[in-house]
């Protein structure tokens, strides 16, 4: 099947509100109207940011991979995986805080640095999803349905595999797809953590790890905070292949995300009555000539 | 200790989850994923197979002291 492409416009609009988005989760929904859903995405990623920041007294600031400067001028700007889905209020609460590890105090002492962890996270990941939500209110705003067939919008079909690998494919009528994400994303990361005892989701210890970790989405996040008291107590005999599984699990995510939206897209252009791209060439091709045309 | 039979089993989990996954993104008829989670599930552990085969032969006698 020829695959259907969003009008010249629709792009344009859309590449405007991902990179709105990215910038500030929300404000990619105000360039079409949405300011309630601007509002709930900016607040809810903001909530967690700052408040994971409390939490863990900034601690997060000690696994800041690459500070941008210029000849000893400190840009402000810095790379700090997840967290910094949620771009500019991750450089800003970059500026405010401070690591209490900066000031000689141990950072394992911070009660509750695992939850703050966990919640910044969650609200890079959480306003990179904004960014697909926004895509996806934007092409059905330009693209509006037309055979009245209920259609689940790209954008929440995408958020959906956040809260269970799959779940997108599902409400898009995937049943098939749905199951075989979810068993081999889902499989592939308990698995994983049943090989490092259910220790290896850990910041502190695998801070890149972790990162990828993090992208399975509410069911990883609930898992990491009911597995937090554990820690390894021997050497496992397969725990590297438990943590390559469990980051590579959340990497399948994306993947998985990515194809819910695609696939979302693709049955909501067909409803709103959008021709594939050969079609509309060809009708221009067996198009008359007008008089005095030269065909080409 | 890890074991060789281990290791294959660990390599097999994976190929499989990778194949699954990549066939889904690439197809969207079931049974056309079917055969690609085979094709490439076989792919990728063979591959991964001659890697290590090469591995193994280099240790043993050009890189051995």
């Amino acid at each position: 099947m020829d695959e259907l492409t969003p009008s010249a416009q629709a792009r344009q609009q859309i590449i405007k509100a991902v990179g709105l988005s990215f910038l500030v989760p929300g404000a990619g929904h105000l360039l079409v109207g949405r300011q309630i859903w601007a509002l709930v995405w900016f607040l809810g990623c903001q909530i967690l940011l700052f408040g994971g920041f409390s939490l863990a007294q900034a601690t997060q600031l000690d696994y800041v991979n690459f500070r941008l400067s210029f000849g000893g001028f400190d840009t402000g700007l810095m790379v700090l995986i997840p967290e910094m889905g949620n771009f500019l209020p991750t450089m800003v609460a970059g500026k405010l805080f401070t690591s209490v590890d900066f000031g000689g105090q141990y950072p394992e002492l911070v009660e509750w640095r695992h939850l703050g962890f966990l919640l910044s996270g969650m609200s890079g990941v959480l306003a990179a999803f904004a960014a697909s939500h926004a895509a996806g209110l934007v092409l059905s705003a330009e693209h509006p349905l037309q055979d009245g067939k209920p259609r689940i919008n790209p954008g929440s079909a995408a958020l959906a595999t956040l809260v269970i690998p799959g779940f997108g494919h599902w409400m898009s009528g995937r049943r098939f797809k749905a199951v075989l994400f979810a068993v081999a994303i889902l499989g592939l990361f308990f698995l994983g953590m049943a090989l490092g005892g259910f220790a290896d989701f850990d910041r502190q210890r695998h801070p890149y790890y972790w990162a990828g970790q993090m992208l399975l989405g509410f069911i990883g996040w609930g898992v990491s905070l009911m597995s937090h008291p554990l820690r390894f107590r021997e050497v496992l005999a397969y725990q590297d292949a438990g943590l390559l599984f469990t980051t590579s699990a959340g990497l399948f995510n994306v993947i998985a995300a990515l194809d819910a939206f695609f696939r979302a897209e693709q049955d909501w252009l067909a409803s709103a009555g959008v021709k594939p791209a050969s079609d509309s060439s060809k009708e221009k091709a067996g198009a008359k000539p007008k008089t005095g045309e030269i065909p080409q | 200790m890890t074991t060789l039979f281990g290791q294959f089993c660990m390599l097999l989990i994976f190929s499989l989850a990778l194949a699954a996954v990549a066939s889904g993104f690439r197809d969207d008829d079931p049974k056309k994923i079917l055969r690609g989670i085979v094709r490439r599930g076989l792919m990728f552990s063979g591959a991964v197979i001659a890697i290590g085969a090469v591995a193994l032969l280099l240790d043993s006698w050009f890189l051995r002291p």
